[in-house]
């Protein structure tokens, strides 16, 4: 039997069922593939001459998940009857007596992770690339098939909780050690050790063992125990989510629900929150990110991009070791240059700390990481340079320094190689004008820290060549990031937005607001960090250097803006934030962590007397001028479209991915909720709340951000 | 047989660019590496240095003395961790302390029988890491131990052995067929070609003296990739065997180092253990061009020889410079950079008086006359093995390289290079600067 998704191979009683899907790349499960699943196991358990299966695919991964996509809800009661279809399909598999094994090698997410739950055994391969986890979680869902319901049966309340509320991938050893799977393989010998456990489950000859300590068969076993352990997680959860997010909440209960009042419940309360998280807005909007970030992989420039080996990288700060880093993980080499050998060495020491850390945890062997870390040949001079299509400039932000570079590069380099400068606050467009190529003037800018920050934001000027923006944007996936393409503006889409933001904060500190007042209430409405947090890890040197200057004249030429003038102020005082130390708060001597608010910041905003703000207003002042100030980059083409808008708000600054980015926001609110909000504060803050030109339009339209 | 390299293939085979780690002291900086690390930086600075893409090598060949078990194709691990894809075959080759040469030549073989176009050539070895095993005895009763089975054979083999068991192998520099360390053969070659202590200490003093100064003008620099071990990735950038400025009388009162009663050979007049790596990068002429590289020097003649073990260990040079000079019918004096392995002082210096003797010629060359007079102004400019040190492995990639080196430096048009190995094997090499 064969058809367009698998192929039924039967040999001495079993069959094997090899996944195939040949349209597609991946084997990806979606609504349609139901029923030919249905007739498959149908087949299985009417053919008498079949004792046993194996589920197996053909391509190097095993199921990829479901196509999101394809699943979709409009109202409740639309993606009922499909859950129920595939909760009845799993049934059968796990009802079937005949035994079926899956057996898995690479990828292995979501219904395929749950499929093997429902089958009587599993083996997975010990391939580096073989992962298995249940990842719905981070698109604001739950396991839907069933996973809330089996997992915790094999590997316990704990374990199960674990992989469901981080959406984790867990890795062979792990699997075999949590009893995922029952035993882990060479991958060529899959297919063989899956059809001899199918033997020994038809002969009745296995029996599953799994090891636990007293501690962990108390916690799992025992209602008190898992009490215990409910309570624990729903703390965690509200800790981590603020409230801000169902899925996770929904997961245990779920589990709980199945633990508590036995599967069949359990299995109903899935169904349910399942279509429920499916029409609600977060889950909606964590969707549209991943549909934009995988979008986002794909280079979207005609122009070929130029094939990169190896880029150079000047200033091996903190910046140039991050870039140094995320690209020999890549396999890019990087010849790191900097003035200072001393400075290089330390790069390469930061950069080693992490490799060593997956050694440790046997994530790559030493070999491997010592290879990796000597991809970066660090030296003082510009040996090579001359074979080098592209170079970062990670050093000092000062225009003429950056402007004698350029010509010394040029000497140095190739006719045709492309300049980039992560510069977070330089106009690109004067920059270029010290280069004999304008074209190949770019602006690459990553955040900080680098390695961890998701974020690329590529800046063109009007004379930047596509040639130069194709092979940026490829360097960036490669490197790892999500990339937009932005035009040259002061403070260019991501600190543009987060100015006005930051301002406002720091003028409501000089009202009277407490620090931490407002960075829990902010923290609250769903930003990973704090504002006033923010400044202190970012560092206040960078903060004062990026809110001075060409920033600082575009804002306070605005009617009715007042800007703080807290941060060069406290800078002067030798503040840096958390680098030194000394910020808006305190520092552990020895840790590092925050221990309060510092009181002696009060100083540099003039000692107010403290004023109770309510956490509304905190909120409300501050993110309607950054949504504001995004749609001015949008009404001025600094931005491309919405969606780039909405990638670099998530991904820049952990714009409260709840919602799905700065324009996703205001979406969701409608439009003419944000103006009435906007229109509201500007009775009491004055003109700078005033709505956009393009918001009262689409208000009067009745328009949505096309995200 | 043909007579000149260039006429087995209608490209020329042309040297691109070289380079080597820092040359250290055995039991130095570079204790904690392994010697295909070592490799695996000198390719990674080759690369970066000539800007050539990866899967464009062909081939790696690399030579070494001093094995480690673990990576007996040393090639390998250092080209994959320097990031060649594994589609590029690597192997390892050895000649005692011309296993470099032999590396090279054997890529010139690939190249010139269209086996590969781009080959990355050399050699490494770290003395640092030389492998110590028990000797025989415990080491059969090791390998028998792993038939046991039962308890009582398990304890018999337990109560077999003895403290002495568990004594370490020294390893050892000896000559194999004859069991003398090739101290103690140069030791008499000095006195046989009457080589005296003086001159030896001369010659040493000289040798560390322009290697200063080579490095002092930048010219070392330029061959020498800087490297970044250890946890805190400090840089080195130099050699560290290099003792400028020693005074003859100092030489002279030293100890000498085999031979306690009559020898002339001193730590001073002799090379010493060092670890490092040198590369070089080889392709045919036409590939050249078509990757927009600049050869640096093109190959010209080589030749191997082999000599009699207990008298003529050491005097490689003396034939193989004769020999290679025949083959590509050129003569000494038309050479001006001449670049001769220091083993040690006496080894260079007897060499020298057998290239010069018409006797010698005579006698073992079946020639009339001598090869040549060494001009001394154009020997081992820039320092040799004795200041700058000799890993065994790498040795001929620096000859090769700083032959080529300096005949651009130089202004000359051609250079030799030469060198002496144990097993009494000969290695020379006459390349021109390419135009």
């Amino acid at each position: 039997m064969e058809n367009d998704f698998f192929r039924i191979v039967k040999e001495n009683g079993i069959a094997t069922i090899w996944l195939d899907f040949k349209k597609e790349k991946m084997n990806i499960v979606s609504p349609l593939l139901v029923d030919e699943f249905e007739n498959i196991f149908d087949t299985i358990n009417n053919d008498n001459s079949i004792n046993g299966a194996v589920l197996i695919s053909a391509k190097p991964d095993f199921i990829a998940g479901a196509d999101i996509k394809a699943f979709n809800a409009e109202k409740v009661g639309d993606f009922q009857p499909i859950s129920k279809k595939g909760h009845d399909l799993l049934f059968m598999i796990e009802k079937s007596k005949k035994p079926i094994v899956s057996a898995i090698s690479g990828t292995c997410y979501g219904l395929g992770v749950e499929m093997s739950l429902a089958c009587h055994g599993r083996i997975c391969s010990d391939d580096p690339k073989t992962k298995l986890a249940l990842p719905e979680v981070k698109l604001g869902l739950l396991p839907g098939g069933g996973g809330t319901q089996r997992l915790p049966k094999l590997v316990g309340v704990q374990n199960a909780l674990d992989m469901m509320l981080t959406g984790k991938n867990i890795f062979p050893k792990k699997a075999k050690k949590i009893g995922l799977v029952d035993d882990v393989v060479n991958k060529n010998k899959l297919h063989a050790a899956a059809t001899k456990l199918v033997k020994k489950l038809i002969n009745n000859q296995y029996n599953r063992k799994i090891k636990k300590s007293t501690l962990n068969k108390f916690l799992d076993n025992t209602s008190i125990g898992r009490s215990v352990v409910f309570k624990a997680a729903k703390k965690k959860v509200n800790k981590l989510t603020q409230g801000n997010y169902p899925a996770p909440v929904e997961i245990i209960n779920c589990v709980e629900i199945g633990i508590k009042k036995g599967s069949i419940e359990g299995y109903k309360a899935e169904v349910i929150k399942f279509e429920e998280l499916m029409l609600s807005d977060v889950s909606k909007a964590l969707r549209g990110i991943f549909f934009n970030m995988t979008d986002k992989k794909k280079n979207p420039y005609k122009e070929q991009p130029i094939k990169i080996d190896r880029i150079g990288v000047l200033g091996a700060g903190f910046m140039g070791a991050g870039i140094a880093d995320i690209s020999i993980n890549n396999k890019i080499d990087v010849i790191l240059k900097d003035l200072d050998e001393k400075i290089i060495s330390n790069a390469k020491t930061t950069i080693w700390k992490t490799l060593n850390r997956k050694v440790k945890r046997k994530q790559i062997p030493i070999v491997d990481a010592k290879s990796t870390i000597q991809r970066t040949i660090g030296q003082t001079n510009y040996s090579g340079f001359n074979k080098l299509p592209i170079v970062i400039e990670a050093i000092v932000e000062n225009m003429e320094v950056k402007k004698k570079v350029i010509q010394e590069l040029e000497d140095n380099c190739k006719e045709d190689f492309i300049f980039a400068s992560n510069t977070s606050s330089l106009p690109l467009t004067e920059m270029a004008k010290a280069a004999k190529h304008p074209e190949n003037v770019v602006g690459m800018h990553y955040f900080s820290p680098v390695p961890k920050m998701p974020l690329l934001e590529i800046i063109k000027t009007n004379q930047t060549s596509e040639k130069t923006l194709s092979t940026c944007y490829e360097l960036g996936v490669r490197q790892g990031k999500t990339c937009i393409v932005v035009n040259d503006s002061p403070g260019f889409y991501v600190n543009r937005i987060l100015a006005p933001y930051l301002n406002e904060v720091l003028l409501m500190i000089e009202e009277g607001a407490k620090i931490t007042t407002i960075d829990k209430s902010i923290k609250k409405l769903g930003m990973p960090v704090g504002p006033v947090a923010l400044m202190d890890e970012v560092g206040i040197d960078i903060g004062a250097h990026v809110m001075g200057g060409e920033m600082l004249d575009l804002v306070a030429q605005r009617e009715g803006v007042k800007v703080s003038k807290a941060l060069p102020k406290m800078f002067q005082a030798g503040y840096l934030g958390k680098k030194n130390k000394k910020g808006f708060y305190n520092y552990d001597n020895k840790k590092g962590k925050k221990t309060g608010e510092n009181p002696k910041a009060y100083t540099f905003f003039g000692s107010p007397k403290p004023i109770d703000f309510s956490s509304e207003l905190i909120n409300e002042r501050a993110i309607l001028l950054l949504l504001n100030e995004a749609v001015m980059c949008l009404e001025e083409g600094i931005i491309e479209n919405a969606k780039d808008g909405d990638i670099g708000g998530v991904f820049g600054i952990g714009f409260l991915p709840w919602s799905g980015g700065p324009f996703s926001y205001m979406n969701q609110y409608g439009i003419d909720n944000i103006v009435e909000r906007m229109e509201k504060q500007m009775a009491n803050y004055g003109p700078k709340f005033s709505p956009r030109p393009l918001l009262t339009k689409m208000k009067e339209k009745e328009s949505l951000f096309k995200v | 047989m043909k007579q000149n390299i260039t006429n087995y293939m209608e490209d020329k085979i042309v040297l691109i660019e070289g380079c080597r780690t820092p040359f250290l002291k055995s039991g130095s900086q570079y204790m904690d590496l392994m010697s295909y690390e070592l490799g695996q930086l000198a390719i990674s600075g080759l690369l970066a240095k000539t800007g050539i893409e990866k899967s464009k090598i062909d081939s790696v060949v690399l030579g070494t003395v001093i094995s480690n078990i673990k990576t007996s194709n040393v090639a390998r691990e250092a080209s994959l961790t320097a990031g060649i894809p594994h589609t590029t075959p690597c192997h390892t080759v050895t000649q005692a302390c011309i296993s470099a040469n032999r590396a090279i030549v054997s890529a010139i073989g690939e190249i010139s029988t269209g086996i590969a176009d781009v080959v990355i050539a050399g050699g490494v070895d770290s003395t640092s890491d030389t492998p110590i095993g028990f000797r025989r005895a415990m080491r059969k009763k090791l390998f028998q131990a792993q038939k046991l089975k039962t308890i009582k054979d398990q304890l018999k083999f337990i109560s077999s052995l003895r403290p002495k068991d568990f004594l370490p192998e020294k390893p050892s520099i000896s000559e194999f067929t004859t069991g003398k360390t090739m101290g103690q053969d140069c030791d008499t070659l000095a006195s046989k070609y009457n080589v005296s202590r003086k001159e030896q200490d001369e010659f040493a003093i000289l040798s560390h003296n322009l290697a200063q100064k080579a490095w002092d003008e930048g010219h070392l620099g330029k061959e020498v990739v800087p490297v970044q071990v250890g946890k805190k990735f400090n840089y080195i950038h130099k050699d560290n065997g290099i003792r400028p400025g020693s005074k003859l009388e100092k030489l002279s009162k030293l100890r000498p180092a085999f031979d306690k009663k009559n020898g002339t050979l001193t730590a001073a007049n002799s090379s010493f253990l060092t670890d490092g790596a040198a590369v070089v990068l080889l392709m045919k002429e036409s590939k050249a061009k078509e990757l927009g590289l600049q050869p640096k020097a093109e190959i010209i003649e080589f030749c191997f020889t082999g000599q009699e073990l207990k008298e003529e260990l050491l005097l490689g040079p003396a034939f193989a410079m004769s020999k290679v000079l025949d083959k590509a019918k050129l003569e000494l004096s038309q050479m001006d950079v001449i670049e001769i392995h220091e083993a040690f002082a006496g080894q260079v210096l007897a060499n020298i008086n057998c290239l010069e003797s018409d006797d010698f010629a005579k006698r073992k060359l079946n020639k009339s006359e001598k090869t040549g007079i060494v001009d001394r102004e154009k020997l081992n400019c820039w320092g040799g093995s004795l200041a700058i040190g000799h890993p065994f492995g790498a040795t001929g990639a620096r000859l090769f390289n700083t032959t080529a080196n300096r005949l651009i430096h130089e202004g000359g048009n051609y250079g030799i290079l030469s060198a002496c190995a144990a097993g009494a094997h000969g290695h020379a090499m006459i390349i021109k600067k390419y135009n």
